[in-house]
């Protein structure tokens, strides 16, 4: 219920030309459970916004949403100004919008610069032959200029660290030219060096400007230090939205561990708010 | 900064030392080239393929002929042909279990239609469109209702069985376009020294049986057709590449955009239509068209095995049409061998099972060096 | 002794003669306890004596081995004493038969196998067993092939189909082989004999023993595999005969090849069929199913009548029970001894001798007559593998 939370974030006023994604009033639910309940977000163009929130807060349904891998039961989704209903991936793409997933959308057997083009491939027309040279040419180029460095393109993905395939995983997405890159967890899993590396690549890809980016992450030193901005979601809302420099690591703890409080009176039966 | 070390230690995202630093290999040397050979994924039962020949031809003198070769070659082809549409569903990740009665039905279906009055190859594009249907009900249970392949396809086994057992009433009949006709022509011979002239029968079928199956080398040249083909479609087309995907990581094939309905569906119909052509093949070849439900079950094994000895995992993922080919001349040089020596049946079963178990032995040992030498 | 001409093998033809008369005059003749005993012993002789014969004209001509005598005795010397068939027609050559089945793993074969591999020992040949284990024609056709392409000095071959072995025999007439049929003949095919028995006149003759069993009523008529060549002229036979007992209403049922199913098809049948009078079959799995099902249903105490082919363990125990009335034994030892005995002469006297069609026989078997079987193991009737007959 929108009440039990101290302020809930409302859309702003439409600032068109520098927002690439508005997200107004959306809901989704699985069943009985409801996964989003009343979503209101914006994306600056050029900017990375950090998404916070605990498991199941609905971070990753939020995500699908965005990328077009799930449709929203209520509210409406604005791409560059234009309200856009999402038909599927493909045409998420085919609008600037793409995602790397938790689990990367690799496919392990399938080489380098394969993955790079899934779904993408270049092929040698008329014939339906895939045009490999000009792929693995192609690839090596995006990889360099985005400095990632990966030896062999050839050899299957499996063999790679995992930093390299999640590195890969979103050369990917700059590669297909897209706008707006969501990120999904991007450091789960990864030790501090390769996270390093990660970040490094966030920043390097915020400097040139060209895309707008969402990072889903749960460490707060991180979020802070890559991006411009904090979202963060609780019980399915956006219930705090403000410019990284303005915020810290001790305020966001400070506003989790209330509402882990809260739930836990709530629970516990005691009524009424604090 | 910059580190140019290979392999998992390279640092994800520093910028290069040098731009492009693919590493050139310098001129392979003869035991570098062997070695590439031994790691291709084909290389292992390419060379036990190779020693059961030279095994057989040292124990045989009639081995290594080509009376022989030409005997040879239905023990293996129609399995290469049955094989290849398995490695393309295995490699998704789902497998057919109901080919063997694909092979029985479709030919029964060719002799419908040509009693119902039609052409020969009327009747043979109407019965491949019939296993088209049945690739289709395969698929769309398995992907869109959700039943695991391996239960589908056993149903379809069975089911498909029993209605050819019904439309035929378990009679064998002629099967249309491969009637033998003969003709008697004078042939000279000598005889002690004296030239006495016989007549002699001569057997001759017609164009389209010799082009589908009763041709010597008819099935042989279907075989390289369709495996060549489909080798091509694995490594070169996006349909291939979709088929690695969804077998590799379905889900992140999903997400990726792949649609893996009608990935799966295409490559359920490519081998129910494979079964049905090569049933048809096999049905020309020998005349007549038998309800042998019984066998529906060997048939189906037997491709399988050649699939899997050839490199294609069960698991899915990995697969290769080339050597699913090499597989199955191995076991049909297997049995061919040893039948030829004058192995008695009992016997063969034995002996075949030892040596497939060799075989896959010698594969898994392979495989080990390819993932290790960090080739391919 | 001169190459060609001179070489003028023992006649064989009064023993294949004999045995062929005599079962015959068997199967007409009018059944009493005498007649019955007197089958069972000359049989057993002339199938062991049939070796018998042969060695003693064998051991006469210098090759080996004692006397001649009883059955027993002289196949055992037959087999101890070497290769005398080398002395008498003048040949070292140790000839390799192949003999193409289409179940190769089925237990009904096994006396065939028996026969073919004493007749090999008798003169001194090999023979492969082979084909498909599961009546797959293209697996018994590649195995046909193999044997033309190994050089085989003869094939015996099951013909189940009527047109898919017409090529390969061809092919191996032309290549000087020469090709027998065996338990199953199609007369489409150039084989040049055929050792088996005689497929229509034996339903034929079943249908009458069905008219006289059942005089009026519903009968079922089980057949594992219609259409195959090896059992569907006896079910023609049968019907055949049927056709002018108006009073007699035959169903046919399939039962298919596998002897558990067969059982459950019968069992079904019988369970909702309760007005059926007799329960016959034409082929060995269906006749024990049968009998399997008139014991478990204790249809005999309704007066219900069965019998069939062939000499299962169970059916013959079944028979010797009371629980069916008759069956038919085909004698599947001389499917495989006089296959490799007629290829034989033929290669040894180069093609002027050796062919003779062979009725292995029509012989009837009631629950007296069965006794012996089930009180005996016989490498003839396969129970037993070592030659003789002994006590069971």
């Amino acid at each position: 219920m929108a009440d039990e939370h101290e302020h809930v974030v409302q859309p702003e006023e439409a600032r068109a030309s520098d927002d690439v994604l508005r997200v107004e009033h959306v809901a989704k639910r699985f069943g009985p459970v409801t996964a989003l309940r009343d979503i209101n977000m914006h994306l600056r163009k050029g900017e990375v916004l950090g998404l916070l929130g605990d498991n199941g807060a609905g971070k990753s349904t939020l995500i699908k949403i965005i990328s077009g891998f799930q449709k929203p039961d209520e509210g409406r989704v604005m791409i560059k100004g234009e309200e856009t209903e999402l038909k599927s991936v493909d045409h998420a793409r085919s609008l600037g919008i793409d995602c790397v997933y938790q689990d990367l959308a690799l496919v392990n057997e399938l080489s380098v610069f394969h993955n790079m083009f899934l779904k993408r491939e270049k092929v040698h027309r008329p014939m339906p032959l895939l045009a490999n040279r000009a792929m693995k040419r192609e690839a090596r180029q995006a990889l360099d200029e985005i400095g990632v460095n990966v030896p062999r393109l050839d050899v299957p993905v499996a063999r790679l660290s995992g930093g390299q395939r999640q590195a890969i995983a979103v050369a990917r997405t700059v590669n297909s030219d897209a706008d707006v890159i969501l990120l999904d967890e991007p450091l789960a899993a990864m030790g501090a060096k390769e996270g390093a590396m990660i970040l490094d690549l966030v920043a390097r890809l915020r400097a040139e400007g060209r895309v707008s980016i969402i990072m889903i992450a749960h460490n707060y030193v991180h979020v802070l230090q890559s991006c411009d901005r904090v979202n963060l979601i609780q019980d399915g809302e956006i219930t705090f939205d403000k410019p990284t420099g303005e915020t810290s690591v001790e305020e966001l703890n400070e506003i989790v561990v209330e509402e882990y409080r809260r739930a836990r009176l709530a629970t516990n039966g005691s009524g009424g708010r604090s | 900064m910059s580190d140019t070390r290979t392999g998992d230690d390279a640092p994800a995202t520093a910028p290069p030392a040098s731009p492009s630093s693919e590493p050139r290999a310098a001129r392979p040397g003869a035991r570098e080239l062997a070695l590439r050979f031994l790691t291709l994924r084909e290389g292992s039962i390419i060379v036990v393929t190779l020693l059961t020949i030279v095994y057989f031809t040292i124990q045989n003198e009639r081995f290594f002929t080509h009376a022989n070769f030409e005997t040879l070659l239905p023990y293996f082809a129609p399995f290469a042909i049955l094989a290849v549409g398995e490695v393309m569903l295995m490699v998704a990740g789902e497998i057919d279990l109901s080919i063997g009665s694909v092979s029985i039905f479709a030919p029964f279906m060719f002799y419908e239609f040509n009693q119902a009055g039609l052409g020969l190859v009327a009747c043979l594009i109407l019965a491949l469109l019939c296993c088209v249907v049945v690739g289709i009900i395969n698929g769309v249970l398995t992907e869109v209702v959700g039943v695991s392949s391996f239960i589908t396809t056993l149903g379809m086994l069975l089911g498909l069985g029993g209605l050819t057992l019904i439309i035929s009433h378990a009679q064998p009949v002629a099967m249309p376009g491969a009637e033998v006709t003969s003709h008697t022509v004078n042939v000279t011979h000598v005889v002690n020294g004296v030239k006495v002239v016989l007549p002699e029968k001569v057997n001759e079928v017609g164009t389209f049986a010799k082009i589908f199956g009763a041709g010597v080398y008819s099935e042989l040249i279907w075989a390289l057709i369709i495996v060549l083909g489909v080798q091509v479609l694995l490594r070169l087309t996006r349909w291939g590449m979709y088929t690695v995907a969804v077998g590799g990581n379905k889900h992140g094939a999903a997400e990726a955009g792949i649609n893996v309905r009608v990935t799966v569906i295409r490559n359920f119909i490519m081998c129910s239509v494979f079964a049905g052509f090569v049933g048809i093949l096999e049905a020309t070849r020998a005349t007549s068209v038998t309800p042998d439900t019984a066998g529906a079950s060997e048939t189906m094994f037997r491709a399988v095995s050649a699939a899997v000895i050839g490199g294609t995992l069960l698991a899915g993922g990995e697969g290769t049409a080339i050597g699913a080919l090499i597989g199955a001349i191995f076991l049909g040089v297997l049995r061919d061998g040893l039948t030829l020596e004058g192995v008695n049946a009992d016997y063969l079963d034995f002996i075949l099972g030892v040596a497939i178990l060799f075989a896959m032995v010698i594969n898994v040992y392979v495989a080990r060096i390819r993932k290790g030498s960090g080739i391919g | 002794m001169s190459h060609d001409e001179s070489v003028q093998p023992p006649n064989m033809d009064p023993v294949h003669d004999a045995i062929e008369r005599l079962e015959w005059e068997d199967g007409r003749e009018e059944e009493t306890p005498h007649s019955r005993l007197r089958a069972l012993t000359r049989r057993t002789a002339l199938t062991g004596g049939a070796a018998g014969l042969a060695t003693a004209i064998l051991t006469a001509c210098g090759g080996g081995g004692g006397g001649s005598s009883s059955g027993t005795t002289s196949t055992a010397k037959a087999q101890t004493s070497g290769t005398p068939a080398s002395g008498i027609f003048d040949t070292s050559k140790k000839y390799k038969f192949v003999f193409v089945n289409h179940v190769t793993t089925n237990p009904f074969f096994v006396p065939t196998r028996y026969g073919a591999e004493d007749a090999c020992k008798l003169l001194g040949c090999s023979y492969q067993w082979t084909g498909s284990e599961n009546s797959n024609v293209n697996e018994m056709v590649n195995a046909f092939n193999t044997a033309i392409t190994g050089g085989a000095d003869g094939i015996a071959v099951a013909l189940v189909d009527a047109k898919a072995f017409n090529g390969p025999t061809d092919a191996a007439l032309k290549a000087k082989i020469p090709v027998v049929s065996y338990n199953a003949d199609s007369t489409e095919n150039a084989r040049l004999a055929y050792i088996g028995q005689d497929l229509f006149v034996s339903g034929a003759e079943m249908g009458k023993h069905i008219a006289e069993l059942v005089p009026s009523g519903d009968v079922a008529l089980f057949i594992a595999t219609p259409g195959q060549a090896n059992i569907q002229p006896r079910i023609d036979g049968a019907k055949d005969t049927l056709k002018s007992k108006s009073a007699i209403k035959p169903h046919v049922i399939t039962t298919g090849a596998a002897l558990p199913a067969e059982l459950t098809v019968i069992n079904s049948y019988a369970t909702a069929h309760p007005e059926t009078k007799g329960y016959f079959a034409v082929d060995a799995g269906s006749t024990q199913g049968l009998a399997q099902t008139i014991q478990k249903l204790n249809l005999r105490n309704k007066g219900v009548k069965g019998g069939g082919y062939d000499l299962t363990p169970t059916t013959q125990k079944l028979l010797a029970d009371d629980q069916i009335d008759f069956t038919i034994d085909q004698q599947p030892y001389l499917q495989g001894f006089l296959p490799v005995l007629e290829l034989y002469l033929y290669k040894v006297s180069e093609g002027l001798s050796g062919i003779a069609d062979v009725n292995t026989g029509l012989k009837f078997l009631d629950k007296t007559t069965v006794v012996p079987y089930n009180s005996t193991k016989s490498r003839y009737e396969g129970t037993s593998s070592s030659p003789g007959v002994t006590q069971a």
